[in-house]
This record gives structure tokens, C-alpha cells and sequence, in this order.
């Protein structure tokens, strides 16, 4: 991110990617409570600072450096039946989650724009 | 977000749980037929799920997996012996087969159906709640 958008809006963008994607493999498992032999999956969240720090070793100084993009989520898979209980609760912390992260963009948003229109 | 996969996932399940609805309204409404047009007594149907990849992509390592109505089943076993020698479709011995229904098992079925429906309607609310805050950030 450049100047303007700080690093809190590339944080925030991720983050709302993975609830994104979390949202998809609850529903799937809240879909298929009846089905026989599916195997529910659980969506977790890499830490990024620690992501961060993982790269790949350059050899040789013609080499590429490695970057830390993509994925920031990583799939789980559980054992038996899917839970009903525990997939509505994380359906709605989930939803929570997200609609939390939206605001906080949203404020981050408009906090730039207060600072552009005082300019004026 | 991609709120449309999201959606028929969701939609796939509500679709399935209603069949299996259907199928119970239909086995009560016929827990005493016991003449049908291929013969014999009315057999009870069982909706057979399976899990499916969402079809367009291959994603979060199959993870994602949408509801298909397989089929529909007729279930062969437990059928009923009633002595009744006055009903028109009894035997030579005066017994009657009714149809292998158990009304307590489908009304446990029935529960537990509009149960799953509701959480998958649930579901389906809180994703449709998410994709109308994102639409909030243009605002």
C-alpha cells in the first residue's frame, strides 16, 4: 500500500477476504448436514507478522525475492459429523467478524476523506 | 466476496431439505394406501443426499461442497401384516399388507428437516447481512 492507504486498509482487506472465505466453508458445512460421508472443513487464519517472516533463501544474488503473497487462510478437516451448535455460533462470530472489519474500513475511509475535504 | 457461490450452496441445501419435506408429507399421506398402479401396498420413499463439488471451480481443496437430491427411493422392507378379512384387498387368509410407514419415524424426519432448513435459511440471512455491509463501504 502506498502513502495514503496506510498498512491498517491492506490488514483490514485481508482479513475481510478470510472472513469471506470462512463464510463459504460454513455454509457449505451447514448445507450438507444431512449428507452422508462429507467430511466438514474449518477455516483458520495464518498470522501474517509470522507469515512475514518465513522466506524463501536467495542462493544466488540472480534469484528472485520470494514474496509473501496469496493465502492467509489455511483448511482444516474434521473429524465426523458436522456439529450444528458449533457451526451456527461460528456462522454468526463470523458474521460478526466481518461486518466489524467493514466498519472499520469504512471509518478508516472516511477519515481520509475528512482530512482531504479540510484541505480544501 | 463471492456472495453467488455462497448463495447456491445455500440454496442447494434449502432445495434438498425440502425434498426430504415433500417426501414425508407424501409417505404420511400415505401410511395407509394399499393399492398402488405398479401393485401392492404404497412403498415408503428415502431422499438419498450427496456432497458435490460447487461446479464452476475447483476450490479450498474441495472443501466447498454444495447438496445434490441424488434420489428418490422406494424402501422394500417392514411392510405391515393387518388381519382384516372385510378389506377389499385382503388374501385368501384375510390378511391385508399395509405400507412400511412408521408415522413416529416421520414425524422425527419432519423435525428434523425444517430444523436443518432453518439453520440453512439462517445461514443464507447472515451471508446476504455481509454482502449488504460490504455494499455499505460505496455508500
Amino acid at each position: 500500500m502506498n502513502k495514503i492507504f496506510d498498512r491498517t486498509i491492506g490488514r483490514l482487506e485481508s482479513f475481510i477476504a478470510y472472513r469471506s472465505k470462512r463464510q463459504e466453508v460454513i455454509v457449505s458445512n451447514v448445507s450438507n448436514i444431512d449428507t452422508p460421508g462429507y467430511t466438514p472443513a474449518e477455516v483458520k487464519f495464518v498470522d501474517e507478522i509470522k507469515a512475514a517472516k518465513v522466506r524463501m533463501m536467495r542462493t544466488n544474488e540472480h534469484h528472485l525475492q520470494g514474496k509473501n503473497e496469496g493465502k492467509n487462510y489455511s483448511l482444516e478437516r474434521e473429524e465426523g459429523p458436522v456439529s450444528l451448535e458449533k457451526s451456527m455460533a461460528n456462522l454468526a462470530e463470523n458474521h460478526l467478524m466481518h461486518n466489524a472489519a467493514i466498519e472499520m474500513l469504512a471509518r478508516k475511509f472516511k477519515s481520509l476523506q475528512t482530512v482531504l475535504k479540510e484541505t480544501r | 466476496m463471492d456472495v453467488n457461490t455462497t448463495f447456491k450452496i445455500c440454496s442447494s441445501g434449502l432445495m434438498a431439505q425440502r425434498t426430504k419435506m415433500e417426501v414425508v408429507a407424501e409417505n404420511l399421506a400415505n401410511i395407509s394406501t394399499t393399492r398402488t398402479p405398479e401393485g401392492g401396498p404404497y412403498k415408503k420413499k428415502v431422499v438419498n443426499l450427496t456432497a458435490e463439488n460447487v461446479s464452476f471451480r475447483e476450490q479450498l481443496e474441495d472443501a466447498v461442497k454444495e447438496v445434490k437430491v441424488e434420489s428418490v427411493a422406494n424402501s422394500e422392507e417392514g411392510f405391515k401384516t393387518v388381519y382384516d378379512p372385510s378389506h377389499p384387498d385382503a388374501d385368501e387368509k384375510g390378511n391385508v399388507l399395509l405400507p412400511n410407514v412408521d408415522a413416529m419415524k416421520e414425524m422425527v424426519d419432519m423435525i428434523y428437516a425444517a430444523r436443518a432448513y432453518e439453520a440453512i435459511a439462517a445461514a443464507f440471512d447472515a451471508t446476504k447481512n455481509m454482502a449488504l455491509k460490504t455494499l455499505e463501504l460505496g455508500k
